[in-house]
């Protein structure tokens, strides 16, 4: 049984499907839409419906391509697991409880809310297909946008409402966008690009109240908003399984090993649920990216079927903001040399993390797609790079790590 | 129309890097021409999980990989070799005539 039938639950019923598994397989999903992918869902979904009418218009569909009867998948929606009893193998369902032999834990991860704002109306969130369908009216209506969180989906967010024509602020507690995940070089950069798009951006402006029909920020200012999207992070959902014999972390993950196993014998958890310990990185991960939620169910695939797989990934993700593709793979820390490639107010550039021994550790890539195709690669083997040959955007990358 | 009279001049052989996919339009559709292992081949330059372009991906064993999720799609058949693209993506046939490279669209090879 396969509980979360997202991309990470519907890739672990395809990936053992594909091994070999011909046992039954219960796919559980508490949404009541057939299967589909988050990432469009704050871009193409919202970019066609900033597209003036008639425009196409034909509505962008984010079903997963995947026939769940020709793979002999049994698809519950709108059922919901309420609870787990690992020592008896049952979950339990408002349809009453259900056995399983094997268990995946796919649960993925829920939005965080701003505090106070729970059921205000014109709040909202963006984590679902009906999130989604909330928030075309308040583009096509082209109203005053402001947007707690100037992180990946706030600027996503920001770069559709802006294309249907609305007014957009974004507020950002930090002082800069990403300011967690990204140094200053990188971020300066991105300063500009919310300028460019015409969207007022304000950091270090923590939101002291949320109003109808305002916000208040923490230095008393107050902004008007016809609508108030809220990207401030997001945590995993497993409340469900509190008590339940499979330990859960400090930040709410699922503890899983390196093979993807959990503390409970016969279950694995994988994607936005789920933490793992990387040998790689020296830390235990918790990623709530796309790419995870498809590498992971693999290894848990392989390893429910008999396996002995380690899941120890370089963790990639993209993002499609004002216009750009922003993509990151790897993982540096602030004791890694940055080097420049290309210059960042240019419209295509990198950046590269190197280890102290050279080792390529991350990067991270603006419109330069083939950088991060080679850059993959050599994460992946741990290559060397010569710093010179890196910093120079004439040489690819691959050139630069075989003469290191 | 005979299938000879399809083909379309896209390039000059010598244009061509190993490995490094170009594109080119014929007939209005993109194409990514790639010169590897000795041959030359021509494929949809879409991917055919979302609407990318499979020219800035890199080119390995004969197989052109998605610089956007790393589906990789085999240049002779155009059949992704793994997730997440499922379906394959259009290659043609292709014809060198002394340097010219030749590529028709009009039939799927
Ligand atoms: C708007 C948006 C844009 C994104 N863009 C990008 C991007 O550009 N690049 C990128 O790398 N990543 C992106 N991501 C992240 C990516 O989508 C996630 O990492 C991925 O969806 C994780 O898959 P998952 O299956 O683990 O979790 P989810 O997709 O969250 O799926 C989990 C499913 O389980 C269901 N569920 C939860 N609890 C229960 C329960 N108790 N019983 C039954 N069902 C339950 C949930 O309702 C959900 O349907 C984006 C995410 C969002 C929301
Ligand atoms: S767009 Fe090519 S694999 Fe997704």
């Amino acid at each position: 049984m396969i509980v979360g039938a997202g991309m990470a639950g519907v890739q672990t019923a395809m990936a053992l499907r594909e091994l070999g598994w011909r046992e039954d397989i219960t796919l559980l999903g508490d949404e009541p839409h057939p299967p589909y992918d988050r990432p469009p869902l704050s871009k193409a979904v919202l970019l066609d419906a900033a597209a003036p009418a008639g425009a196409g218009g034909a509505g962008v569909d984010v079903r997963f391509d995947v026939d769940f009867d020709a793979l002999g998948v049994d698809l519950r929606l709108g059922l919901r697991a309420q609870a787990l009893h690992a020592a008896d193998r049952i979950v339990v369902t408002e349809a009453g409880p259900l056995p399983y032999d094997h268990l995946v834990l796919a649960t993925g991860a829920y939005p965080v809310a701003l505090p106070g704002t729970a059921g205000l109306p014109g709040v909202h969130l963006l984590r679902t297909l009906d999130d989604a369908a909330a928030l075309r009216p308040v583009l096509d209506s082209r109203q005053q946008v402001v947007v707690v969180g100037a992180g990946w989906i706030g600027a996503e967010f920001a770069t559709a409402a802006r294309q249907a024509g609305c007014e957009v602020t974004v507020v950002e507690a930090a002082d800069r966008p990403l300011s967690g995940v990204l140094p200053e070089v990188v971020t300066t950069p991105m300063r500009g690009w919310y300028a460019e798009a015409g969207v007022d951006l304000r950091t270090g402006t923590p939101v002291s109240a949320v109003e109808p029909g305002a916000v208040v920020l923490a230095d008393g200012s107050r902004l008007a908003a016809g609508a108030v999207v809220v990207g401030v992070g997001a945590r995993p959902a497993t409340g469900w399984l509190a008590g339940s014999g499979v330990e859960l972390g400090e930040d709410g993950a699922v503890v899983a090993d390196d093979r993807l196993r959990t503390t409970a014998p016969g279950v694995f958890a994988v994607g936005d649920c789920a933490s793992f310990p990387s040998a790689r990185y020296g830390e235990r991960m918790l990623i709530h990216h796309w790419d995870n939620a498809l590498q992971g169910p693999r290894t848990a695939a392989a390893n429910l079927l008999g396996g002995d797989e380690r899941y120890d990934p370089v963790p990639y993700f993209w993002s499609e903001q004002f216009g750009r593709f922003v993509q990151y793979a790897g993982h540096h820390t602030d004791a890694d040399t940055l080097v420049l490639r290309g210059d960042p107010d240019s419209a295509a550039w990198s950046v590269c993390w190197l280890r102290a021994d050279g080792v390529l550790a991350a990067v991270l890539v603006v419109d330069r797609p083939r950088d991060l195709a080679q850059a993959r690669k050599l994460i992946a083997r741990s290559a060397a790079v010569d710093p010179a040959l890196a910093a120079d955007p004439t040489v690819p990358l691959a050139a630069a790590a075989a003469r290191a | 129309m005979t299938a000879t009279d399809s083909y379309v001049r896209v390039c000059a052989l010598g244009d061509l890097v190993e490995d490094t996919p170009q594109r080119v339009e014929v007939d209005g559709v993109p194409v990514s021409v790639v010169r590897t292992a000795g041959d030359v081949f021509a494929i949809n330059d879409i991917c055919s999980h979302a609407n990318v372009s499979l020219s800035e991906g890199e080119v390995e064993d004969c197989q052109i990989e998605c610089w956007l999720h790393g589906s990789s799609f085999d240049l002779r058949t155009g059949k992704p070799s793994g997730l997440p693209a499922t379906r394959p993506v259009p290659v043609y046939p292709v014809k060198i005539v002394g340097d010219d490279v030749l590529v028709s669209v009009t039939q799927e090879s």
